[in-house]
């Protein structure tokens, strides 16, 4: 393994000059997103191989600090590390281990269950998916009934998750499970972590309507479970899931996707002919304008954060705004190619191959997932603009 | 309604109710699917396939009006046969031409569903059919290349519009025969090609319309085939909603049934009140069709198919959000009415020409009404 590189030693300019030269080195060119796979992400082994490949060279882990094998990157260092994985193109990866488990435990895990997981998610010996909603638990997340009992040295879990993002890709599960009744939902929640492989866990794939297996089913039958995997104290889960929340809204709000998006349209509207359309035109420099003015915005916030600031629940309003600005971005795609709108897979419209029908339908879920917008500005009237309740 | 119309709408909920399974439809995303002939056959026996064909081929003047009536519920059930594309257009067409041997023969594959006819116009995406097509028949074969057909298999005959002498003809060609190739592309639940054709011979000995008649046959069939759809996309979006506002009033979160909240209410409301716009439009423009003036039905075609591909669109886009993660799912059905009402807004011409079309239409009719 590199010798570990404190980069808050060296200055940003220097740091992005350095990420970048070895993203354009390293990174694989088939991988690459495109116009074809606008919001492509890694799954099974070309996720891990990248992983891996990051944390050779140490760049595995931005945000997680330097004693726990990450590189410990300030905030602006961070947003400098996303920038640049954006403009070379790299593929996301939905590393929940690395992006929500690992801060969990290194703010309310024990000695122990740092030392135990937090290598082994940096090596990704263990991939990690969030186990959180249930069929009668979506917006409404505090009702879930998942239950784990207390039984000896273990807890028994019966229940069923579901929308388990890649669950069939992965070696464990962190969720949110019963442990006790209580007048408010939301305690009696606790936060347990899961060995996939532990007997009574079942997985069933859901396909969703681009196509793709990647969120799931998972039953919980007589699972037993360590005592020693609950995070935090027991009943108190909710409290334990909630600590990062802030964080995760403000990388959720990129604006990474809407650029792929507007990238895309950009070349629709010149493989069609459609520069001199007055009308076309003009919902393109909307789209545009609309994409720039929200990166201001988002780079004011981040850079309040940056400085010092914490993310507070405004930070709601980023992942409102850029999940429906993408959405817009892919329905005029779709609305301006016409014809080739109604065709479901790949086609080449003059010398690009394109795929709408899957970018329109993977934008679809971001207006659901990680709190649904109606959910969100519900967060916000109240929160933020103190408006009167029901 | 009448009663014709009242008939054939319970003899299509019946028939789809129990031969059209939604679950067919799900999985094999992005792969184009071969025209269940089962179905159409079926289709055939109940007396759909040519509807619209003239008396002298055995039709019996039922009409566009009765075509909507079978379209409006094949949106409701997302049914995924080409109906308007290998049923309708290819009748009238067909009804345009004279009696012959050939044109004879012709109908009477449409209608008993022993062959598929299609017909193949559009050369450019965004086209209409007001341009003369670079497709050119030298008297005895054509060559060229068609974009988005329906129903192109290898016993389907294409109806091709071309150029002989700077003029329209409109030829039949057998998709076996020598020089015709194409290559097939899913689209929405069902199947486009685009077709070539390098000196393909034509079937008959003359093209089965040429100059004005082929151009009048051919905006009429057209615009017919756009009525339809859109009362297929209006069918799309009132099912849509219905299933949508049956999943809000019984999904629960936060102790209430989410069809509860105002938001999820109002956004049902504004949905319902798009839906009756839509139905409006395609009611006109039918009765606009049936009073037989090419410029008039040609705007009030065109202001329905923006209309209700629009409605559709919209309607999908937000019941796919009402259900939350489930309408992201194979699974649940609103997801395969999304994808059709994604094909239905393509094709035929999408809501931005359409409402170019009409509004070029409506001045035009504005100015002979103030200058008489
Ligand atoms: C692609 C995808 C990946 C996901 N990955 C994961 C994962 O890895 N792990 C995990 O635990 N979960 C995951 N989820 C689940 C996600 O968190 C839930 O979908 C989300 O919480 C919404 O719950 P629901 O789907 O049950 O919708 P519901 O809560 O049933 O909502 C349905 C609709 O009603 C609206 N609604 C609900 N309540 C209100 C209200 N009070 N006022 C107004 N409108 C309301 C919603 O906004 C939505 O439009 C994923 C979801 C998706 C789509």
């Amino acid at each position: 393994m590199a010798e570990k590189i404190d980069y808050e030693k060296i200055s940003d300019d220097e740091f992005r000059l350095r990420f970048r030269t070895w993203l354009i080195a390293n990174f694989p060119a088939h991988l690459k997103q495109n116009h074809h796979r606008p919001f492509r992400r890694l799954r099974g082994d070309d996720a891990v191989n990248w992983l891996n490949l990051l944390d050779k060279n140490g760049w595995r882990a931005p945000a997680w600090p330097r004693e726990f094998g990450g590189m410990g990157l300030s905030f602006r260092k961070q947003l400098i590390y996303h920038e640049e994985l954006e403009h070379a193109g790299v593929a996301r990866v939905i590393d929940l281990g690395e992006s929500q488990l690992g801060p969990t435990l290194i703010k309310c895990g024990s000695a122990e269950q740092r030392a135990e997981y937090l290598p082994k998610i940096l090596s990704c010996e263990h991939v990690w998916c969030q186990g959180y909603s249930e069929p009668g638990a979506g917006s409404d997340l505090a009702s879930l009934r998942t239950s784990a009992v207390r039984d000896r040295n273990d807890f028994v879990v019966n229940g069923q998750k579901i929308w388990t993002t890649q669950a069939n890709d992965s070696t464990h599960i962190f969720m949110l499970v019963r442990t006790g009744q209580f007048p408010k939902k939301q305690l009696g929640i606790s936060f347990l972590l899961i060995d996939l492989k532990t007997p009574g866990i079942t997985i069933r794939p859901i396909v969703n309507l681009a196509g793709e297996d990647e969120f799931c089913e998972v039953f919980f039958d007589d699972v037993r479970v360590p005592a020693k995997n609950l995070v935090g104290e027991l009943d108190q889960g909710w409290s334990v899931a909630k600590a990062l929340l802030g964080y995760e809204r403000v990388w959720i709000g990129s604006p990474v996707l809407a650029g792929k998006a507007l990238a895309l349209a950009n070349t629709l509207v010149r493989e069609l002919n459609l520069t001199d359309d007055q009308g076309v035109m003009d919902r393109l420099a909307q789209l545009s304008a609309d994409l720039h003015d929200y990166r201001l915005l988002y780079a004011e916030i981040c850079n309040g954060i940056a400085d010092g600031g914490q993310p507070g629940v405004e930070v709601s309003m980023l992942k409102l705004y850029a999940s429906e600005l993408l959405q817009g971005l892919t329905e005029f795609n779709q609305e301006i190619a016409a014809e080739y709108g109604g065709i479901v897979g790949d086609v080449e419209i003059g010398a690009t191959l394109v795929d709408l029908h899957w970018q329109f339908m993977m934008a679809r879920p971001v207006t659901v997932f990680a709190g649904a917008n109606e959910i969100q500005r519900d967060i916000l009237a109240k929160a933020v603009l103190r408006m009167a309740e029901d | 309604m009448d009663d014709i119309s009242t008939m054939l709408r319970d003899s299509a909920a019946d028939f789809l109710a129990s031969r059209h399974d939604l679950a067919r439809l799900k999985g094999a995303i992005g792969e184009p699917r071969a025209l269940d002939r089962k179905l159409w056959r079926e289709m055939a026996e109940l007396g759909w396939l040519g509807l619209g064909l003239s008396q002298q081929f055995g039709g019996d003047e039922i009409g566009l009006r009765e075509v909507t009536v079978l379209c409006e519920q094949f949106g409701r059930t997302a049914f995924a046969l080409p109906y308007i594309e290998a049923s309708l257009i290819p009748a009238l067409i067909l009804s345009a031409t004279t009696l012959a041997d050939l044109t004879q023969s012709l109908a009477e594959k449409l209608q008993s569903g022993t062959a598929l006819l299609t017909l193949a116009w559009q050369e450019q995406v965004g086209e209409f059919e007001n341009k003369l097509p670079t497709t050119h028949f030298d008297g005895a074969a054509i060559n060229g290349k068609k974009l988005f057909v329906a129903a192109v298999e290898a016993d389907s005959v294409l109806l091709v519009t071309a150029r002989a002498h700077d003029e329209l003809t409109i030829v039949a060609v057998a998709a076996n025969a020598p020089g015709v190739s194409w290559r097939d592309f899913a689209a929405g639940q069902g199947t486009v090609s685009t077709v070539s054709f390098e000196n393909s011979p034509i079937l008959g000995s003359a093209p089965l319309l040429t100059g004005v008649a082929a151009q009048h046959a051919l905006q009429r069939a057209l615009d017919a085939g756009r009525i339809a759809l859109s009362a297929q996309l209006s069918g799309l979006a009132s099912a849509m909603l219905e299933r949508t506002i049956k999943f809000v009033n019984e999904r629960v979160q936060f102790a209430r049934p989410i069809g509860s909240f105002q938001t999820i209410r109002h956004r049902c409301v504004d949905l319902y009140i798009a839906t009756q716009l839509a139905g409006a439009t395609w009611r006109d423009a039918l009765a606009v069709f049936e009073k037989n003036n090419a410029q008039e039905i040609a705007i009030a075609a065109s202001a329905a198919k923006a209309r209700c591909a629009d409605t559709a669109q919209r309607v999908a886009r937000e019941a796919i959000q009402m259900h939350g993660a489930m309408g992201f799912t194979e699974e649940a059905d609103i997801g395969l009415f999304a994808r059709a009402s994604l094909q239905g807004y393509a094709a035929l011409g999408s809501p931005l020409q359409h409402r170019r079309r009409f509004l070029q239409g409506q001045t035009v009719a504005m100015q002979e009404l103030a200058y008489g």
